[in-house]
């Protein structure tokens, strides 16, 4: 045979073969830049939801309380659809047939977190007869309603877990930071406990804990006190921006102009009798916060629940304890409350917190997504994907939405993704980069190379959603509650960010001059204990 | 006399056939998968920046690493639009209306700066992160198809990607 038939023989094998790779190569390329696109989509979508309700809890007056809290989250899912809905237009998704993708959207708030996904709606016999003594369910009859899908907000799940040791039988519900509620019972008495959880001082000289004699706070050898006439913030009544001293106490904010106290509801004034103009002008709210603390830890100790282990976690239903190697619960050495150094990120209190949430989470998430399969009309199997330690980390943060998106086809394969989104700026939860520091005209972070540098007397501690832009009730005037230029070493970049930040918090504020630290201790517990928290008094 | 050009000429052209062709339908598919690693790299960086609001020297380091993995050089452009409320803020209180937003940028240069001093590269919510890599060498198929035929200039790149976003989460 001649060279050249052999070369043709050549090409007619080897063009076939490099036509098929070149186009599954291709192929390739676009399954995979369609998924990216998903995932920016999604994320830009779930970003969206996102600050649709910070925008709606900033300029509402009541958004700590659960109904609002409920209508914010359901607007805020709306907004995601809308964006989704938006982005793949050229798809022709709309949020109906977008909802057969997405088997849940959960909301970790604060103390628990909420699922959005699909359920039924019940009201068969059972459900009627379960009404009999409500006389107003009576003649109702089994309507076309029954089994109706509907997508909705499951009820709030709580980050809780039940202990049961000798007479000791409670439930304690965690949060993103060392917030605790504690609840049962204890020798056969009922109890409701809440509170922040500090490590305790041995001494009144000790450089760590808090100390509390009756009439000296400290924590961390630093005296807190009361602050007098210092907080000042501008707020919107009746068409103008007035600018009043004001203490926030269980989420309200009470302003005085010097003669009257008052609160704002939806741009108007409120007076209020329970509070004098003294109350506000001398804020306790730290010095209560310690308190607090300090309390919280003489009842844990009184009351033996100091010695609680990860082996005395029960089922919280059944209250049986777990077999060995069975508990859902991580192990931990030792007792949970350990109050040498509660704070730190490591402290068996915060391993075992954060595998609370984790579990909480996981659990409920799991099942919401599995059970997913008898709503959506696509064809595939939901699961719930295996969220990654950063993921997790991001979800410890602060509060957060995550958003799963899956079964859509690209091309080569079926897309699974989710989104996790951090909320960094909300009024739920006052974390420890939270506190802003004020000096004069200038507000920097606490980390800010220069801080120590400041006029000591003019500066203050400040919450730093504070800073943001409100609307006025009249939807056209804008307004700044704390005005001021926000630095450009430390906010607007953090390029002025101080070398003695290693990544960690209660370091860098334990090596501040003690003047400073002060600044920043009673912000942090003046607006930690200003903030709404539902309490069971008993 | 003739027979003997037609060999050397049959010769030429199965060789070309038989070893050029391959090659460079080889290379063009390496060309496609440093297109897709390339690609994946890019959009995950960036990804991650936007929901930590940082970036750090190992994960730049690693993206660097992964775009090196294709075996060519690139030019990775980095720019972030950093959000300046200062000037809105300014008008929002003298006048209660909503003021605009500044936005100023930095590069590459400034970035590499602070990480370079092994430190992490903090971002708020609001910036913007753009980044576009594209390669500078010429790639095996490039240098095959300028052999043919120059359709290659000096600044034609063939391998190319980028990928921005908003960041959601002020990184601390």
């Amino acid at each position: 045979m001649r060279i050249q038939s052999l070369a043709i023989i050549f090409i007619i094998l080897i063009l076939p073969i490099s036509l098929v790779l070149a186009s599954y190569t291709k192929t390739r390329v676009e399954t995979i830049s369609l998924q990216s696109q998903y995932d920016s989509k999604l994320n830009d979508a779930t970003h969206d939801a996102l600050k649709a309700y910070q925008v709606n809890s900033f300029t509402s007056d009541t958004s700590d309380y659960t109904n609002s809290k409920i209508r914010d989250i359901k607007a805020s899912v709306n907004t995601f659809f809308n964006s989704m809905s938006t982005n793949f237009s050229s798809l022709g998704y709309t949020k109906e047939t977008l909802q057969n993708y997405i088997p849940a959207i959960v909301y970790t708030m604060y103390d628990g977190y909420y699922i959005y996904s699909p359920y039924e709606n019940i009201w068969d016999k059972d459900t009627i007869s379960g009404h009999r003594d409500d006389t107003s369910y009576h003649g109702t009859s089994i309507d076309s309603n029954n089994k109706e899908k509907l997508y909705g907000l499951k009820p709030y799940v709580y980050y809780s877990c039940r202990y049961i040791k000798g007479d000791i039988d409670v439930v304690i519900t965690y949060s993103l930071d060392n917030y605790i509620q504690i609840q049962g019972t204890i020798n056969g008495k009922t109890v409701s406990r809440y509170g922040y959880l500090l490590s305790k001082a041995s001494s009144s000289t000790s450089n760590r804990g808090v100390y509390y004699n009756g009439n000296i706070v400290k924590y961390n050898g630093i005296e807190i006190g009361t602050e007098n006439g210092v907080l000042r913030e501008n707020v919107y009544i009746d068409g103008n921006i007035g600018n009043f001293e004001y203490v926030k106490i269980n989420g309200t904010k009470y302003y005085t102009d010097g003669n009257s106290v008052f609160s704002v509801l939806n741009g108007k004034p409120i007076p209020q009798s329970t509070l004098t103009v003294e109350d506000v002008r001398n804020n306790e709210n730290a010095k209560k916060y310690y308190i607090e603390a300090y309390e919280l830890i003489n009842f844990i100790e009184d009351n033996g629940l100091d010695d609680l282990r990860t082996s005395d976690i029960v089922d919280i239903q059944t209250g049986r304890h777990y077999n060995n190697g069975d508990s859902l619960y991580y192990s931990i050495n030792g007792n949970i409350f350990n109050f040498d150094n509660i704070e730190s990120e490591t402290s068996n209190f915060n391993t075992h917190r954060i595998d609370v949430i984790k579990n909480s989470i996981e659990r409920n998430l799991a099942i919401a997504i599995s059970n997913f399969n008898n709503y959506s009309s696509v064809i595939m199997d939901f699961q719930m994907p295996k969220l990654k330690d950063s993921d997790w980390d991001k979800i410890m943060d602060n509060i957060s939405v995550i958003s799963f998106f899956q079964g859509a086809p690209i091309g080569g394969k079926v897309y699974n993704g989710y989104s996790i989104i951090t909320n960094t700026e909300n009024e739920d939860v006052v974390m420890e980069d939270s506190i802003y520091i004020k000096t004069d005209d200038v507000i920097r972070n606490i980390l800010d190379k220069n801080l120590t540098a400041q006029n000591l007397s003019s500066s203050i501690g400040i919450f730093n959603i504070n800073t943001e832009r409100r609307v006025g009730n009249d939807g056209a005037t804008y307004y700044l509650p704390v005005t001021g230029t926000l630095s450009y070493d430390s906010i607007i970049t953090k390029n002025g960010i101080s070398d003695n930040f290693k990544g960690n918090f209660s370091e860098y504020i334990e090596q501040l001059p003690d003047a400073w630290k002060r600044i920043y201790y009673t912000a942090l517990g003046r607006e930690r204990y200003g903030l709404y928290r539902q309490k069971l008094v008993i | 006399m003739d027979d003997i050009l037609t060999s050397i000429i049959g010769i030429s052209l199965a060789a070309i056939l038989m070893f050029i062709f391959p090659l460079i339908t080889m290379s063009d598919r390496t060309d496609d998968i440093s297109q897709l690693t390339v690609r994946i790299a890019t959009t995950e960086f960036v990804d991650d920046i936007r929901q930590s609001g940082k970036i750090t020297p190992e994960k730049y380091s690693s993206f660097v690493g992964n775009l090196g993995s294709t075996g060519n050089t690139y030019n990775i452009e980095i720019e972030i639009r950093i959000l300046d409320e200062n000037p809105s803020r300014r008008e929002t209180n003298s006048n209660h209306t909503s003021g605009e937003n500044v936005y100023y940028s930095v590069y590459n240069s400034q970035v590499e700066e602070i990480l370079n001093n092994n430190k992490d590269y903090y971002l708020k919510e609001g910036d913007i992160v753009t980044v576009n890599v594209k390669n500078t060498n010429q790639t095996m198929s490039q240098q095959l198809k300028n052999f043919f035929y120059t359709v290659v200039g000096k600044d034609i790149y063939i391998i190319s990607a980028s990928h921005g976003g908003m960041i959601t989460a002020t990184g601390k």
